[in-house]
């Protein structure tokens, strides 16, 4: 990660572009990656062509099979300081961190993230819909995590009727 | 050198004791308790398990098995022999769908920890730690010990989540390696122990004051079944005892869920629970004000 992101911002911070103004290495999509994903080819990761590429610095979609914590400390390896910003996106239910310990829980991932250099981290607290899509393409939702009942788990290491109970529980949010 | 038998490593684990956790899940249990959510968790032998939605019905695992433990079938993928499957792993590199999975493996305490210490970062800022839980981890105190010995280093909050089924000498080992024990009562009707967990639980309440008597922070966990343990007068002599046991910082009461259907059809077991009531928030509530009533705090469901 810190490898190429280092060669990466090496090689085109500071070149000019063609209309005077000066290339700077900024890390936030907004929207870029479904229109560069819909013009790059197939990638040796998996992802078909035509497909969204990954959200910022976030893992490309179903690269993230060891947790949250996991995710945060790689994409805390770049230098984030030389960037005019970057994103992480990550995905819960709003279940998983529900209450005053959850909120607590939250606060601490998000401040050990930055303690580790982080800049920015965005939390996708999904819908049914989004639940819906993880059934249907469960490759690409490795990283949705679910509370369950008294735990979470992976929305991809349950079973199916579990999953549509789960997303029963969301029903009202279509 | 001492290896513990893993079937799992949870990290970002938010409901298993306090701040950010990892949970290193140690396979094998004394107990057989009829609604155990970690079924992969009972045997203390590795094992394979199978995911019939991803099996593409290639059979490229039949040929590969040298035990002859695979059969394809018309409806489910196929079949385990699991009287003929000496757990080799083979079909498990062989299946392309990842349809096949090994469930425990031997790792050393130095393993265990080096991946635990990854996240200290998060377990600094959040007051977290690391929580044993299986299975029945305390089967293997002697690994749970040696890896709090290599966290300590570190600094590390140590939980465990246990049964308490296990012999009183382990307690008393592993005591003093631990910071907080998370102990699961099921019920406090000896017989009706033995007819639901497959055991007395006179071991285990002993092992329980062995704890308060060293002076060791307790919460108590307890999963709460419709029609089993929910009984008020069952309730309150649970109470009366709990009183007499110093050290108990709060009760835990999770209710009884069913997510583990899917993971029974992949072990090839049968779910007995099928039929069970979950409790609803009402019933919850009436049970912790049980709890309450005597003096004790109680979490509800996490």
């Amino acid at each position: 990660m810190k490898e190429v992101s280092d060669f990466f911002i090496d090689t085109v911070d500071g070149r000019k572009d063609s209309r005077g103004g000066t290339y700077r290495m900024n890390m936030l999509p907004t929207t870029c990656h479904m229109y560069f994903g819909e013009v790059t080819g197939a990638t040796c990761d998996g992802r078909r062509a035509g497909k969204p590429l990954s959200e910022g610095i976030s893992p490309v979609q179903g690269a993230d099979l060891s947790g949250p914590t996991a995710s945060l400390k790689s994409a805390a390896k770049m230098d984030h300081s030389r960037t005019c910003g970057t994103l992480l996106n990550m995905k819960f239910l709003p279940d998983v961190l529900k209450g005053d310990i959850g909120i607590q829980k939250l606060a601490s991932l998000i401040r050990t993230y930055f303690t580790y250099g982080g800049h920015h981290i965005q939390f996708n607290v999904c819908d049914a819909n989004t639940l819906l899509l993880a059934q249907q393409t469960p490759d690409d939702y490795n990283d949705l995590i679910v509370r369950v009942a008294g735990y979470s788990d992976y929305f991809n290491a349950i079973g199916e009727d579990l999953q549509d109970e789960i997303i029963q529980r969301y029903a009202h949010e279509i | 050198m001492i290896e513990g038998n893993i079937f799992n490593i949870e990290h970002f684990a938010i409901h298993d004791g306090p701040g950010i956790r990892t949970t290193v899940f140690l396979k094998g249990c004394p107990m057989a308790c009829i609604w155990c959510h970690n079924p992969e968790g009972l045997s203390g032998k590795r094992h394979i398990v199978r995911y019939d939605k991803k099996c593409i019905g290639c059979g490229e695992c039949i040929k590969g098995c040298p035990q002859s433990a695979l059969e394809i079938s018309t409806t489910n993928g196929f079949v385990l022999d699991s009287e003929k499957c000496i757990a080799c792993g083979k079909c498990v590199d062989i299946c392309c769908a990842n349809a096949i999975e090994m469930v425990g493996g031997a790792m050393s305490p130095r393993q265990v920890a080096d991946i635990a210490v990854k996240d200290v970062a998060f377990y600094d800022e959040s007051g977290g730690g690391v929580t044993f839980s299986g299975g029945e981890p305390l089967l293997q105190w002697e690994f749970v010990k040696e890896c709090s010995t290599l966290l300590k280093e570190k600094g590390i909050h140590i939980a465990v989540e246990t049964s308490g089924a296990v012999k009183n000498d382990a307690i008393k080992q592993v005591a003093p390696h631990v910071d907080l024990f998370l102990y699961d009562l099921k019920h406090f009707d000896p017989a009706e122990h033995k007819k639901y967990c497959g055991m007395g639980n006179e071991n285990i309440l002993e092992n329980l004051q062995t704890l308060s008597a060293l002076g060791k922070e307790i919460i108590i966990r307890m999963v709460v079944i419709p029609g089993i343990n929910n009984d008020q007068k069952h309730l309150e002599r649970l109470c009366g005892f709990l009183k007499e046991t110093d050290g108990i910082r709060s009760i835990s009461l999770l209710p009884l869920h069913k997510s583990a259907t899917e993971k029974y059809n992949r072990l090839g077991k049968e779910f007995l629970i099928a039929d069970f009531e979950i409790p609803d928030a009402e019933k919850m509530e009436s049970v912790a004000k049980i709890f309450q009533n005597k003096g004790f705090i109680v979490q509800i469901g996490s």
